[in-house]
């Protein structure tokens, strides 16, 4: 595979001695606990008065895999060079869009009635 | 006669990953990680539900409580269950713990629903007993 040959490729550079099973390994936990981060930061904000219950759950759930993926090497689970991206490219669209949630949830996730309380970034 | 180090030898589901764990981990340690994640990612979900206004010390706290609670009390609902339905403890004990979590601070509204139900199903049996 593409991916392994470029990984291994870095793991065995000289002043690198790493296998490519740590490089991914490092590479999963990583990008897991920053996944689980930001959905920590985003479900402290959300409550079901404010927030639509699909963003709700899906953040849930999302941070829920996240933790599950940080301890999955203690289950017997390899991380690959496939589970390792999707997981970076995950945590990159959250840092992304990370500062939409700076001044509580953004308007377009809010139920109608919350939307009447208006946030310091809206729009007039 | 040798101490099985899997407590789940020849499950699947949730007894399969107990029994990975318990491989990794230890016979002791094992079971409780992966009923202590199970508690967490279910109070992750309810976390999102509760009124915290916004502030970090309501919600970790929240997580905290809820992920000990799935931790103490999955054992024993598991083994309820259990008894109830005829599946094997080890296949309920993570599903307990994440519907422990799940539950969270919703439990007394949980609860008092469960309670007029099995109030009004006591009423239609008394009243068809009087018939």
């Amino acid at each position: 595979m593409i991916g392994n040959s470029v990984v291994l490729a870095w793991a065995s550079s000289p002043g690198v001695s790493a296998t490519l099973g740590h490089v991914y390994l490092v590479a999963h936990v990583a990008f897991a606990c920053t996944l689980l981060w930001s959905c920590l930061c985003r479900l402290v904000k959300t409550s079901s008065a404010t927030t639509l219950g699909p963003i709700r759950a899906a953040l849930g759930s999302l941070g829920g895999s996240a933790a599950v993926s940080i301890v999955s090497p203690f289950f017997g689970v390899n991380p690959s060079w496939l589970s390792c991206l999707l997981l970076g490219t995950m945590a990159a669209t959250q840092i992304a869009t990370a500062h939409y949630w700076v001044d509580g949830v953004p308007q377009q996730y809010r139920k109608p009635q919350a939307k009447l309380r208006r946030r310091r970034t809206d729009k007039e | 006669m040798p101490e099985p180090t899997s407590t789940a030898a020849g499950s699947i589901g949730a007894g399969a990953i107990i029994g990975l764990a318990s491989g990794y981990l230890g016979p002791q340690a094992g079971p409780l990680v992966a009923v202590a994640v199970a508690g967490f990612v279910g109070a992750l979900i309810s976390m999102g539900d509760a009124e915290t206004g916004g502030r970090w010390g309501p919600s970790l706290l929240h997580l905290l409580k809820y992920t000990l609670l799935a931790c103490i009390v999955s054992g024993a609902v598991a083994a309820a269950l259990s008894g109830a339905i005829g599946v094997p403890a080890v296949e309920l004990v993570l599903m307990a713990a994440a519907a422990v979590g799940i539950i969270g601070h919703r439990w007394r509204s949980i609860g008092a629903s469960a309670a007029g139900a099995l109030g009004a199903l006591l009423q239609r049996k008394s009243d068809g007993g009087a018939r």
